[in-house]
């Protein structure tokens, strides 16, 4: 019984918590059973704070029994993709170069969880730098799809999807450029949210690039991702991006129903290819949300063809500029794949950078045109299901795509764009993989995006499945 | 880049970063190099007439 623990979501875990049905130490020690039995398969984690997450129980269990309680995640056990800089935690972002540094400060959403008393414990594994889509990282364990012993995961936030879907924590940050939260969440059956740009505090994210980087939730369910953000979000004068908006309270966002609601079913270049599977999954979550009383309709965005090409532009720049030291330093500290896409951004041009941010804001308009005539948009949030580890390619529609490119094409517009977005599972495909739903909504309206995915979980049942670990 | 030969792009990264790169990594440079002119050039068939640059410090701010 106890052990099941490990499986309730962070909002059912906060609400027994705070009845004192449980405590924090019992949440915790559950947590590290369930970690200690198939951490040694799944390689979820880069750094395990169990002693200091146990400290950190006890001390939630003496603060709640004191009568000071936080809020609903006191005592919920987290974890952290392993590119949030940690006070006193050795943050590697994935990579050999930083592989001993310890932060002597923590990044802002850290200190955010923190002060909503979740207890952290532990980082989990990345791609190097939070790069390579579709690639490994040659430097620590790869993580492993708990829906399949041979599938990839997805990337760069690939740790923490494992964890949270193998209940290895309650719930995980993870951080998005062009698709590492949505990516890994969707091939990995939980909920992954990329918030607004400027919404969530980038300082002390260890950057990619700097102006597609996006940090935000992995959960279990829609409701754990309201929390989270909620616990996140909102201004900080240390991110020059960061948004001076008010935040909602989003877990208040999730009642009621979308009667009337006006759903975008995204045609196009959101269409194509698409694996017969999900697309039968995409046509029934549209069937439901119709049946639930929203509106659909169909939306073209001609222009996100050219989101995939602004965005490489403004990545390959950034990137070596983050990187540019060490490249030249210690190229051969970094990953042949990770080492040659730096060096790639050599050949940009200052021109093409510049064009590609001017294509950014037609991008943004056509999406900000389409969202003032439907509420959210609606696409598969990928192609296709978990391949398995070091396949490459994946038949789509007669043809072979390279996965690596096939699989970020429905959700790296929004990087570019920077409306918010999130994958929701919709689905399982007949080998047992798991399917993701996108859902796009308005500029800082990550309610609305709650409140659609959350009405869609509901009524799909999809949550009550476990991964076979 | 357009039209650039694998000889530029081995002399750029030559003066960028002070030394030679490898064949294996210049091959897989330009690979990419290659596979992204074209995609890069139709960029401009956009109508982008009287249309700044989005920075990144004025994206979230609103």
């Amino acid at each position: 019984m106890r052990d099941d623990l490990a499986f309730l979501t962070a909002a059912e875990l906060g609400r027994l918590i705070r009845k004192k049905t449980i405590s924090p130490v019992e949440v915790v020690e559950a947590t590290l059973r369930r970690i200690e039995a198939v951490e040694q398969r799944l390689h979820a984690y880069m750094t395990l704070l169990a002693d200091a997450g146990l400290r950190a129980a006890k001390e939630a269990e003496a603060e709640i029994a004191a009568g000071r309680h936080r809020g609903p995640l006191h005592g919920v056990p987290v974890a952290v993709k392993d590119l949030f800089s940690t006070r006193g935690v050795r943050t590697t972002a994935g990579s050999k170069i930083l592989a001993a540094w310890v932060p002597d400060y923590d990044a802002t959403v850290i200190e955010r969880l923190r002060a909503a008393g979740t207890i952290l414990l532990g980082k989990h594994h990345l791609h190097e730098f939070a790069a390579g889509m579709g690639q490994i990282n040659p430097h620590y364990d790869n993580p492993v799809n708990p829906w399949g012993p041979d599938r990839y995961p997805g990337s760069s936030s690939s740790g923490s999807a494992v964890a949270v879907a193998a209940g290895l924590c309650a719930g995980a940050l993870g951080t998005d450029t062009g698709g590492s939260i949505r990516h890994p969440a969707s091939l990995c059956g939980i909920v992954g949210l990329k918030p607004t740009y400027g919404r969530v505090s980038r300082f002390g994210v260890f950057p990619l690039s700097w102006s597609l980087d996006h940090a935000g939730p992995m959960t279990r369910c829609v409701e754990d991702a309201a929390l989270l953000l909620h616990a996140i979000a909102g201004h900080d004068p240390r991110d020059a991006s960061s948004s001076r908006a008010p935040v909602p309270d989003y877990g208040k966002a999730l009642v009621g129903d979308i009667r009337g609601m006006r759903v975008g079913l995204l045609t196009g270049h959101f269409a194509h290819p698409m694996d017969p599977e999900v697309r039968g999954a995409l046509v029934a979550a549209v069937e439901l949300l119709r049946g639930l009383g929203a509106a659909i309709e169909e939306v073209a965005l001609p222009k996100a063809e050219h989101a995939l090409t602004a965005y490489h532009a403004i990545v390959s720049s950034e990137a070596l500029a983050v990187h540019e030291r060490w490249i030249k330093a210690r190229p051969q500290d970094y990953g042949g794949d990770n080492r040659t896409r730096l060096l790639h951004g050599a050949s940009v041009l200052a021109t093409q950078y510049l064009q590609a941010q001017r294509a950014r804001v037609l991008i943004r308009q056509e999406v900000d045109d389409a969202l003032r005539r439907v509420e959210v948009l609606v696409s598969a949030a990928l192609p296709v299901t978990a391949p398995k580890y070091g396949q490459h390619t994946v038949t789509l529609d007669g043809r072979n795509e390279e996965f690596r490119t096939i699989a970020s094409r429905f959700i790296r517009p929004f990087n570019v764009t920077g409306h918010p977005s999130i994958s929701v599972p919709c689905g399982f495909d007949q080998a047992g993989l798991p399917i993701g739903l996108q859902i796009v909504g308005r500029w800082l309206d990550e309610a609305t995006v709650l409140k659609v995915a959350h009405a869609y979980e509901t009524a799909a049942g999809w949550r009550s499945r476990r991964p076979p670990v | 880049m357009a039209d650039l030969s694998r000889e530029t792009l081995q002399g750029m990264l030559r003066e960028l970063f002070g030394s030679e790169v490898s064949p294996a990594d210049l091959d897989e440079v330009f690979l990419h190099v290659r596979g992204w002119q074209e995609p890069l050039a139709r960029l401009n068939e956009l109508d982008m007439d009287g249309v700044e640059p989005a920075f990144l410090v004025d994206q979230g701010k609103e």
